[in-house]
């Protein structure tokens, strides 16, 4: 080898590696990451103690990995290599026909923790029948992209394990409890019905489970022609195509703004926030879109409504939820919905003091075998 | 700390470099003993007090019994080297193998004895056998005695070999350590070997890894045959490609630094036999146990049952040295009956079969090999064997095989030709093509380092996945 050949080699090679320690020295470090939605690792405080015990390590590579520079650009590069392979995955994201990434949920129906909360649902629904009656009490979990958009998963991908899951939960219920959103959604499993990029389900999908609810229930159903349909965001990417770091499709969001007026008060948290609007247009200008719903996750939110019902109904919730109670808006006097991941009160005392009448549990299906706060159902 | 680590490659490679090459020669050793021992002691740091107290035994004990031999002091001198490697072996049997002993003493007689529960400390078994082999080697007046306590700490530390090897024997780098001459040449080398390295390693090592993670987790009584082959297959590679992977960085990182050292594998899995797999699998530890146990045992100039016992204690030894359970044991055994058999029952036979067969012989039982060799639980071993062969009634294959693989057949593909010389050859026959255009050879070469490296340090930042399997030894 020449030596100017040689040179050549190691100047590039130092370019690489003072290059980029000088960039993540040089770049501050970011709170929070946008894309991947959760806060990032901060350089750790140096101390004796965490040094000797190895604690400091630990954290310092965290930092450096979570700040490295071009992050989601580096990210975007492995999946792009993956793809690249005819990887038909990757980190359990399924590369589905029609531009849908898909989350396998992997295991996550077979879990301890799943079967805890298969449990603790069903007590919570045994202890509250008597006051409410079945008739009164809905748990509906909706199942996720994998299991009802099956057909589009990549050849011979393994079948998910969430419809064995859901009966198992479905027989450990009272009588009359259910209700089979599956089914529902199964049946227009041709529409669009969940996000290509994002893990929640479409406010249309939303739409006609309500639908298929409001029927059982006795209410008015409504027809898709009582709303004015409202594209509010049409190049949504939402939290799978975080993950991957690649652009695959853009998703549209729509918003059913009903065509008659409908006079309502939301509070959220308490008097954290008083508004007119369920809909947080600002979250549309950021990433998580689905933000525009009651600007995201909150511990407690009340919607009142000018109606003639006297109806009052506690919906316990995750995210799911957010597309869907705007449709029962004026079949209730009032609708609080609670998501006991955030809320830190006794659930028992809400219960006694806002009297509700009805009752609906609504989770994701892998959100609900996953979720770590049930425990708190019972509180 | 590893090498295929933010950490490493932005943090510690630039400092030490720097560093290394603005200090005067004469304090270079001592560059390069500080930083390893920060190299060591990141993230555990309290066993950095067990290696200096290796050290200073071996150096001491070098340095007497150098003295005892200067005044012809032969009994003195064996005494020196007998405590010298009692003390070493003592630390190395109590922190690898108290447990193991305590467990087994306890299955066999119920005893009950509590386990100690001591971390394995990190290239335990890496260190103790360098520092043995110097004093050895000084003993037998195969190595100069170092005085310099720097140089021999250099020798011992450093960063490139320090957690897994290759085993440097002292003798081999006396010269390297007292007067070395950096080159471009060499630096150039050793990037580019280090580079090869780190990406066998986190592109091809970590996804093999991960593909037999997937594999392992599933249910063995209802694995087909051919998916259970497919996980000891990625296994297999992945074991080759992490291992080999690390002397290859190790070697381009001593090269960075001026030093030569030997190679530690010679594409084992293109062996026609078990024999010649052990010259080509982790060539410094069969050198070691060689030269400090096969051959002062006797070796093969002895009677025939006392060589039989020769290789069957060196193979049991090289088996409890990859890990303190008797998986590693019976595997070591497995290969000494191997290896017995090959010399004295059907090598000559072998040697006229096709080479196809031949090569499909020596990974058949090497692949099994593997298998007693990943599960510290030999019960579950079995279980994992009897999928192998189909004695569960699983069937050859299902939808899940065919999904598996076709989902990895480019990693396979890029793991099995990466496995044999094809590589190198074409490397060499595209630059031959290019000879005496200066240019276009710089600029191709770097191009592919530079990919190779970018690809590896998108695979670091998103990192899910990222063991490094010889830490445990």
């Amino acid at each position: 080898m020449s030596r100017k050949r040689s040179w050549n080699t190691i100047l590039v090679f130092c370019i690489l590696i003072f290059g980029f320690t000088a960039a993540t020295l040089l770049k501050p470090s970011s709170e929070f990451s946008e894309t991947e939605n959760r806060a990032l690792a901060q350089m750790p405080k140096m101390e004796l103690e965490s040094i000797l015990n190895g604690d400091f390590e630990a954290d310092y590579e965290e930092y450096l990995t979570d700040q490295f520079v071009l992050r989601d650009a580096w990210i975007g590069l492995k999946t792009a290599s993956e793809r690249a392979q005819f990887r038909q995955e990757s980190k359990d994201i399924y590369f589905a026909e029609d531009g849908y990434l898909i989350e396998k949920h992997t295991g996550a129906f077979t879990s301890e923790q799943a079967a805890q909360n298969q449990k603790l649902l069903a007590q919570f629904c045994e202890r509250y029948e008597p006051q409410f009656g079945a008739e009164h009490m809905t748990v509906m979990l909706i199942p996720n992209a994998v299991d009802i958009l099956e057909d589009l998963l990549p050849p011979f991908a393994a079948p998910c394990e969430q419809e064995g899951y859901l009966t198992q939960v479905q027989d450990a219920l009272p009588e009359g409890v259910w209700f089979d959103a599956g089914a529902v959604l199964r049946e227009h499993k041709d529409e669009e019905l969940y996000y290509r990029t994002d893990h929640h389900w479409k406010t249309g999908a939303a739409f006609l489970v309500y639908q298929e609810w409001a029927r059982e229930q006795g209410f008015v159903v409504p027809s898709e022609s009582d709303y004015e349909i409202r594209t509010a965001a049409g190049d949504f990417e939402g939290t799978i195509q975080a993950k991957l770091g690649i652009h695959t499709a853009k998703d549209t969001l729509e918003l059913y703004l009903p065509k008659k007026d409908i006079f309502y008060t939301m509070q959220i948290n308490g008097a954290e926030k008083i508004s007119y609007s369920l809909y947080d247009e600002t979250a549309l200008d950021t990433r998580d879109k689905y933000a525009v719903y009651f600007g995201g996750n909150q511990a407690l939110v009340r919607l009142k409504a000018r109606t003639d019902s006297d109806r009052r109904l506690l919906v316990l919730k995750d995210s799911y939820a957010h597309c869907f109670v705007p449709f029962a808006l004026e079949e209730f006097e009032q609708i609080d919905l609670v998501d006991v991941r955030y809320y830190n009160q006794k659930l028992s005392e809400l219960i006694v003091q806002e009297g509700y009448t009805d009752l609906l549990v609504l989770y994701n299906a892998a959100g609900f075998a996953e979720d770590v706060s049930l425990a708190k159902l019972l509180g | 700390m590893v090498f295929s680590s933010l950490l490493f490659l932005f943090r510690f490679l630039p400092a030490v470099l720097l560093l290394y090459y603005i200090a005067p020669r004469p304090l270079r050793n001592l560059v390069l003993l500080l930083f390893s021992l920060v190299f060591y002691a990141w993230g555990e740091p309290v066993y950095i007090v067990l290696m200096l107290v290796s050290i200073l035994v071996s150096y001491t004990g070098g340095i007497l019994v150098d003295w005892c031999l200067r005044r012809h002091k032969r009994g003195a001198a064996k005494a020196v080297l007998a405590v010298s490697s009692v003390v070493s072996l003592s630390l190395l049997g109590f922190f690898k193998y108290a447990d193991f002993v305590i467990g087994s003493v306890n299955a066999l007689t119920g005893a009950g004895m509590e386990l100690l529960q001591l971390a394995l400390p990190i290239g335990i078994s890496f260190y103790t056998f360098q520092t043995m082999s110097y004093t050895i080697d000084v003993y037998r007046g195969e190595a100069k005695v170092q005085k310099n306590l720097i140089s021999f700490g250099a020798y011992v530390t450093m960063f490139p070999q320090l957690i897994a090897g290759p085993i440097v024997q002292y003798k081999t780098i006396d010269a390297q350590l007292r007067m070395r001459r950096e080159s471009a040449e060499q630096f150039t080398e050793g990037i580019h070997r280090f580079m090869i390295g780190l990406g066998k390693k986190v592109l091809l090592a970590n996804n093999a890894g991960a593909l037999w993670d997937k594999i392992n987790v599933l249910e063995y009584g209802s694995l087909p045959v051919s998916t259970a082959w497919l996980g000891l297959a990625a296994y297999t590679l992945q074991l080759y490609f992490d291992f080999s992977a690390y002397s290859d960085m190790a070697i381009g990182l001593g090269h960075m630094f001026g030093f030569r050292f030997l190679e530690n594998f010679n594409y084992p899995y293109l062996s026609k036999s078990i024999t010649e797999f052990w010259r080509r699998w982790h060539i410094s530890l069969g050198t070691w146990f060689r030269e400090y146990v096969y051959i002062p045992l006797g070796g093969n100039r002895v009677t025939l049952w006392k060589h039989v016992r020769n290789l069957l204690v060196v193979w049991i030894l090289t088996g409890i040295w990859h890990g303190a359970n008797w998986n590693f044991a019976v595997w070591g055994l497995y290969y000494g009956l191997l290896l017995l058999a090959e010399k004295f029952l059907w090598g000559r036979r072998l040697q006229r079969l096709p080479s196809a067969l031949q090569h499909l012989y020596c990974m058949f039982f090497v692949m099994l090999g593997w298998n007693l060799f990943v599960f510290d639980d030999m019960g579950k071993g079995l279980s994992y064997m009897k999928a192998l062969f189909g004695l569960y009634g699983a069937g050859f294959g299902n939808g899940e095989t065919i999904y598996l693989l076709y989902n990895h057949v480019v990693l396979l593909l890029f793991l099995i030709i990466g496995s044999t010389q094809l590589p190198a050859k074409l490397g060499n026959r595209l630059l031959g093509r290019l000879k005496g255009r200066e240019t276009a050879v710089t600029v191709v070469t770097n191009l592919f380092y530079v990919a190779v490296f970018l690809l590896s340090v998108a695979y670091l930042v998103d990192a899910s996945y990222n063991p490094f399997l010889y830490f445990r030894f």
